[in-house]
């Protein structure tokens, strides 16, 4: 009997996609496809009993959920879901039409929308564009990559949607191996730093396109269009050609393009680039407020690291193809995993000064030329030199007999609610910043002090964060 | 309330420069405007002059010749005959006939010059690295050969009791001296001819079209024919229309050298497109006057459709940005 199965491990390894052919092969990587009795279709897996699908009583089994929230809804075991239609979907692609009209009437079932990188590269002649890179991205996460120009942030992104095949390495995505799925046949959506709309097609033909592609009928395709426009404030638009749109208004068509399927992930390349200041901050917020409303999955790219800390709910840098550092925007921020990292997020830069770590009186201090700082630690290890870093907003202006750090002012800028200061320290250049007016002038001599906490070393060859472990006192024997 | 010293709240000025007034504007002298002006229309004269002398001169001859009678012997003087020419011409039976030979030539060439092209670009554009040249040079390499060395092949080839297409199909017929076949032996080998250079202009034309379109309808789920027929056909539309204009304004002239060694226009006529009959009119009956009216007619005829179908061509396309 139908009602005493439990659809859940189905739903845990499938998504009932509009998108047919993937339907089938999530089927077919959840066990195979078979019809036990007339009408009745299940799945089975080795070991395990056959699992329902679906039967000719034109009932399917799944979770359904609101459209507007895609949490799943908690549901007893074998939850029949809402009438479909009659008629006994016998075969992959008579299910699929089942699922799209499902789908279409307002029911969609529980995302697993995981994406996994196994030591992803990707290398052009000579050029590793993109260097082993493992990434776990959670299902509704909004990861942000980040990094230079250059760095293979898109390349990773194409590879991702399947654009490009990788040299090496997997993709997955809820769990299968997607590296070679053809982009048509995963269940992703991307937005393009060109936008890339498509010039001979109205707004709505663009936004409607990918409905198009999996034969949506021409009215389901206009409803749910119009409601698209509608949240994007784009109904006014829908007539016109994309050439006759500002850049603002491109952005938003391109969104809704990527918005209109429901895909199980959105991949957005610089999204925002091509708009001016004050349009990218409330666009920025207007993007996340749409995560966190759909929860679908995101991984973003930029090299704006504004963007990057305001938006993400973690953050991958990368430098050179290589993964430098993954972790929340804090993370990333207070405890960089390396020079490149410290350098690259905050404004103006991380200081970075060269300097000896050395012991005096049981506590450890750097020292360099003009330069004595105390680490905070209490303990005796041999001299090793070490880059040296504070961010410019951590140190402050103090006396000549408090201070840590002595330097000369070279320049002042004026940003506004603060100041920085840019100083030459013996040889290294160090800037301070702090509210305005700072009360420094080009040519003083000032005195600069900052807490430990604030202060992180780098071993100098590798330029990797050093942490500080204590010795552990209760180490096993 | 304080009452102390008196005072008042003003608006802050708008920055302005202190000497209000717009500085006048320099007159720059003729001579130094000429001596800058100059240098494009210098750079243009070659072109312009060449231009003048090798087509609009002509053709304002060929106008002028049309309202006479001379037989092109130099020593003849030209008689001034009004609208004669034009007169004969239009009343001639040759000229209904050749025009619709010629708009079965350009529907002919047609295949040649735009379908074919396009499937070939787009399959060669699915082979990668050197094979895509080497497929590439293959296809135009007929280009590179001389019209008329062509025709003495395709002769060869056409040859009624030992050609090789021929004995290929099986056949006996005389290809070029049949007035079934006369015309397709001569549209196949235009076709042949100008297939490779087709082939370039729409290879230039995919190359021309950013690939993040296609990227994008690969990601919005579209399958490589739908990505074709949705995406890149209609953004390559102007490359076509500008292939269809060609062919329809060139065809005739295309096939005239080939005619020419051919068929010379038979049999029984059934080669004698627009082109054809201008010359034979000029230089087989040596009565320039009358080939001058068609030349001056046909260049009316062709302006109108060329105005036309550029008229068309830019309603078809959307210029990508
Ligand atoms: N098709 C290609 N052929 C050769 N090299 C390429 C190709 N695509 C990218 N590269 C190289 O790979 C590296 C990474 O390129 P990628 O486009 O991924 O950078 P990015 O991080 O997206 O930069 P940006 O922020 O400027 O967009 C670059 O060094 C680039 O030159
Ligand atoms: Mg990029």
């Amino acid at each position: 009997m139908i009602e005493e199965l439990d659809v859940r491990p189905f739903l845990g390894a499938a998504k009932l996609l509009h998108d047919g052919a993937l339907v089938a092969e999530r089927y077919a990587a959840f066990g195979e496809f078979i019809e036990t009795a007339p009408g009745i279709v299940c799945v089975s897996r080795a070991g395990t009993a056959p699992l329902v699908l679906g039967s000719t009583k034109s009932r399917w089994l799944y979770r359904p959920i609101g459209l507007s929230d895609r949490r799943p809804v908690d549901c007893p075991r074998g939850t029949v879901l809402p009438q479909v239609k009659a008629g006994g979907p016998a075969s992959a692609r008579s299910m699929t039409s089942a699922v799209h009209r499902t789908a279409t009437h307002g029911c969609c079932a529980v995302a697993v929308s995981r994406i996994q990188l196994e030591g992803l590269t990707r290398r052009f002649g000579a050029v590793t564009a993109v260097d082993d890179v493992w990434l776990d991205v959670a299902d509704r996460e909004f990861l942000v990559l980040l990094g230079p120009s250059g760095c293979g942030k898109s390349t990773l992104l194409r590879m991702i949607a399947g654009l490009l095949p990788p040299s090496q390495g997997r993709v997955l995505l809820g769990g299968t191996d997607i590296t070679h799925v053809p982009p048509q046949r995963r269940d992703l959506a991307m937005v393009f730093q060109s936008y890339a709309l498509y010039p001979h097609l109205s707004v709505a033909r663009n936004i409607g396109f990918p409905l198009r592609a999996r034969k949506w009928s021409r009215t389901d395709i206009k409803a749910k269009v119009a409601a698209v426009a509608a949240t994007l404030e784009l109904t006014e638009l829908l007539d016109r050609r994309p050439k006759e749109l500002s850049g603002g208004q491109r952005q938003r068509v391109a969104l809704g393009r990527a918005l209109v399927r429901d895909p199980g992930a959105f991949l957005m390349d610089e999204p925002l680039s091509n708009l001016d200041a004050k349009l990218r901050a409330t666009t920025r917020s207007e993007i996340s407020e749409l995560h966190s409303r759909l929860g679908a999955t995101v991984v973003y790219v930029t090299h704006d690291q504004v963007e990057a800390m305001t938006m993400a709910t973690r953050i991958a840098l990368l430098d050179g193809g290589r993964l430098e550092q993954l972790g929340t925007p804090s993370e990333v921020y207070d405890e960089p995993a390396s020079v490149f990292v410290a350098r690259f997020l905050g404004s103006p830069a991380m200081n970075i000064v060269e300097a000896t770590v050395r012991s005096a009186c049981g506590t450890l201090a750097a020292h360099g030329p003009e330069l004595e700082v105390p680490l905070g630690i209490d303990a005796d290890v041999p001299e090793r030199p070490v880059l040296l870093g504070v961010r410019p907003e951590h140190l402050t202006l103090t006396t000549a007999d408090r201070g840590d750090l002595h330097a000369v002012v070279t320049a002042v800028e004026n940003l506004g609610s603060e100041e920085v200061a840019h100083c030459l320290a013996g040889q290294s250049r160090v800037s301070v910043r702090g509210p305005r007016p700072l009360g420094v002038a080009v040519g003083d001599r000032v005195h600069l002090a900052a807490q430990p906490r604030y202060l992180h070393l780098f071993a100098p060859g590798s330029g990797r964060r050093l942490a500080w472990r204590p010795a552990s006192v209760t180490a096993p024997a | 309330m304080v009452s102390g010293a008196g005072g008042t709240f003003v608006e802050v000025a708008q920055p302005r420069p202190r000497e209000a007034g717009v500085a006048p504007a320099s007159r720059v002298r003729l001579w130094t405007r000429l001596r800058r002006g100059a240098p494009p229309y210098l750079y243009l004269a070659p072109a312009l002059t060449l231009l003048v002398v090798w087509t609009y001169q002509p053709l304002a001859q060929t106008f002028v010749l049309s309202f006479h009678s001379w037989n092109l012997v130099p020593s003849t003087p030209m008689v001034e005959v009004g609208t004669a020419n034009y007169e004969r011409l239009l009343t001639a039976p040759e000229l209904g006939a050749s025009v619709g030979r010629t708009a079965v030539v350009i529907a002919g060439m047609l295949p040649f010059t735009v379908l074919i092209p396009v499937v070939v670009a787009l399959l060669a554009g699915r082979v990668r690295g050197r094979a895509q040249a080497v497929y590439r040079g293959l296809v135009f390499a007929p280009m590179l050969v001389a019209p008329v060395a062509g025709a003495a092949v395709w002769q060869w080839l056409l040859d009624p009791s030992a050609g090789a297409v021929n004995r290929v199909l099986g056949t006996g017929v005389n290809w070029l001296n049949t007035t079934g076949t006369a015309q397709l032996a001569i549209i196949v080998i235009t076709g042949w001819h100008v297939v490779g250079f087709a082939v370039l202009v729409v290879t230039a034309g995919l190359a021309g079209i950013n690939p993040d379109y296609a990227a994008a309808a690969q990601v919005d789920g579209a399958s490589r024919g739908q990505v074709t027929r949705w995406v890149t056909l209609p953004l390559l539309s102007p490359t076509l229309a500008f292939l269809a204009l060609m062919t329809v304004l060139l065809s005739a002239q295309w096939t005239f050298p080939l005619i020419d060694t051919l068929t010379q226009g038979g049999p029984a006529g059934s080669t004698t497109n627009l082109y054809y009959l201008l010359w034979e009119y000029g230089f087989r009956s040596h009565d320039a006057g009358l080939a001058a009216a068609a030349g001056v007619l046909f260049f009316v005829g062709f302006i109108v459709v060329a105005a036309l179908l550029t008229r068309l061509a830019e309603r078809l396309s959307h210029h990508d940005d």
